[in-house]
């Protein structure tokens, strides 16, 4: 069997696993964006410290002001549901025992899963537009698709490579990211040693610079060093991953 | 921990092949080893000449696992399909395919139910029909017959005879040494992770080698008589002291000149039994 059979195998799979994606981890990610999105949207239409404003209707400066407050949880639990036991579920529930008997690579198979989630977060991504256009106001933020895929490669790598990992997944990618945040905020300006360890984080200090594109910063145009900086350690992440899947034996846990 | 070491063994191309030990042997771990998923920390595993994992992805392999593990939200039909496409079997062969192994495992009427509804023999049967979707080298049964009623046991041994092709490897590992006894054509005894040895069971089963049970309907004293030594085990039951074939023969035709009803005469062990035991006990 050529690697192109095993490709053409894997692109007939396809269709489940977007099947997958939207019978699990995208429906939950989009409840849990909506209610965090019905609650800042609450005050605003009942008029909390201003006047109130109808659903549909909301004004544009303050509209793009809660897209930005709106993009980190979507990203964040976007990437978080998408790669929570992509790999480590199949370790610790057996089902790679029936799938890799199969003539099939399993960096190539995750590898794949992974992608086809990241389209499955931007199809959730566009859905959930399309409530915002009805219940906040009628726009439609195409940079918002390019941050939710840089920030589904930053922070869905990491937990792609720590679903390779091992079985505390979600738990060692919430610990990471709150550890980075920290490590870059208290010691983001620290010279020496210290900056160099803060290197190994996960740059998460340049999420806002990213952030910002939706928000229309014109004035400091698109970030791409931010870019660079953390879609670079998420597919660095991605990448090790998939070494990971390939060194690290099914049978051990 | 080593689970399994000095373990020698080449399984020829056309064999079916069973692994027989205890709980606990390494049977497991030697079937982790043949598919690749787990790494010898020392010697090689060769399939064809490639490691266990690059054969896997080149040419696949059919694999019932011990245990099931299949997602329980899958519909059993959902499962055969998944499996086929990765499996590699052609689109336009999928439905013909799924409709054979469903039929040959006699799943037509679980076909629309969840994975997590079916029973424990239904999954195994699930189990086996999805390593049983393409037409693979290499066969590798774990405990196949684990949780399967009488008859799909009879069944199942009738299903991997109809597997035996000229090229095809079948691995059956198996705590069940009559179904071992019956199918394989060699059968390896690993205790404690070494192999203890190697049985062949057709060719090793020959009268003279293990007692005889005889059933007959007699007085106790003709049977005694006849074959000095025999031990009633029963009503009409009998273990017969071990004796060559021409011994056994003759006396068996002494009782039936006597006018005794003979009505069965079986291996108190089957070869395997006996061979297991004395291996397992060394």
């Amino acid at each position: 069997m050529t690697t192109s059979d095993r490709r053409a195998r894997l692109n007939a799979y396809a269709p489940w696993i977007f099947r997958d994606y939207f019978m699990n981890q995208g429906p939950s990610t989009a409840i849990v964006v909506l209610m965090i999105g019905f609650l800042t949207l609450l005050p605003i239409i009942q008029g909390f410290g201003g006047e109130r404003v109808q659903l549909g209707e909301v004004p544009e400066v303050i509209a793009i002001r809660m897209l930005h407050a709106m993009i980190p949880p979507l990203v964040f639990i976007g990437a978080f549901f998408a790669t929570n036991g992509i790999i480590s579920n199949d370790r610790k529930l057996g089902y790679y025992k029936f799938l890799f008997a199969k003539p099939l690579s399993p960096p190539l198979y995750y590898g794949m899963i992974f992608a086809i989630y990241g389209v499955g977060l931007l199809v959730v991504s566009a859905a959930l537009i399309g409530v915002w256009w009805f219940t906040v106001r009628p726009m439609f933020p195409t940079a918002l698709f390019a941050v939710v895929f840089i920030m589904y490669v930053a922070y869905g790598g990491i937990g792609f490579l720590l679903s390779a990992a091992w079985r505390f997944d979600w738990l060692s990618l919430v610990t990471v990211l709150l550890v980075a945040n920290v490590g870059w905020s208290v010691w983001g300006a620290a010279t020496g040693p210290r900056k160099w360890v803060l290197y190994l984080l996960p740059p998460v200090h340049h999420a806002n610079e990213i952030y910002g594109i939706v928000a229309r910063d014109a004035l400091h145009g698109i970030p791409w060093a931010s870019i660079a900086w953390l879609g670079g350690y998420g597919a660095a992440c991605f990448a090790a991953g998939l070494i990971v899947i390939r060194l690290r034996s099914f049978g051990t846990n | 921990m080593r689970a399994v070491e000095d373990f020698s063994l080449a399984i020829g191309e056309s064999e079916v092949f069973g692994l027989a030990g205890p709980n606990g042997a390494g049977k497991s771990t030697l079937i982790s080893l043949l598919l690749g998923y787990l790494e010898p920390t020392l010697g090689t595993v060769r399939i064809a000449g490639l490691r266990p994992r690059a054969f896997v992805e080149r040419f696949g392999m059919g694999y019932l696992s011990e245990l099931i593990a299949i997602p329980p939200r899958w519909s059993l039909d959902e499962a055969l399909h998944r499996y086929a496409i990765l499996a590699g079997v052609p689109h336009a062969d999928t439905a013909r395919r799924l409709d054979e192994v469903v039929d040959l495992l006699g799943l037509e009427e679980h076909r629309g139910k969840r994975v997590k509804q079916l029973s424990k023999g239904n999954l195994q049967r699930l189990g086996l029909a999805q390593a049983l979707l393409r037409d693979e080298r290499v066969i590798i049964l774990d405990e196949p017959t684990h949780g399967l009623d009488p008859v799909w046991t009879q069944r199942f041994r009738d299903v991997v005879s109809a597997l035996r092709r000229p090229g095809r490897v079948i691995f059956i590992a198996s705590h069940n040494l009559d179904e071992l006894q019956r199918l394989a054509d060699r059968v390896a005894i690993i205790d404690r992770g070494r192999l203890q040895r190697v049985v062949e069971p057709r060719t090793d089963a020959a009268a003279g080698s293990t007692p005889f049970i005889l059933t007959v309907v007699a007085s106790n004293g003709a049977v005694q008589d006849v074959f000095p030594g025999a031990v009633a085990r029963g009503p009409s039951e009998f273990e017969l002291p071990l004796l060559d074939v021409p011994t056994l023969n003759a006396g068996l035709a002494r009782l039936l000149a006597h006018g005794a009803l003979i009505t069965s005469l079986r291996p108190a062990h089957s070869m395997l039994e006996q061979h297991f035991r004395e291996a397992v006990r060394e």
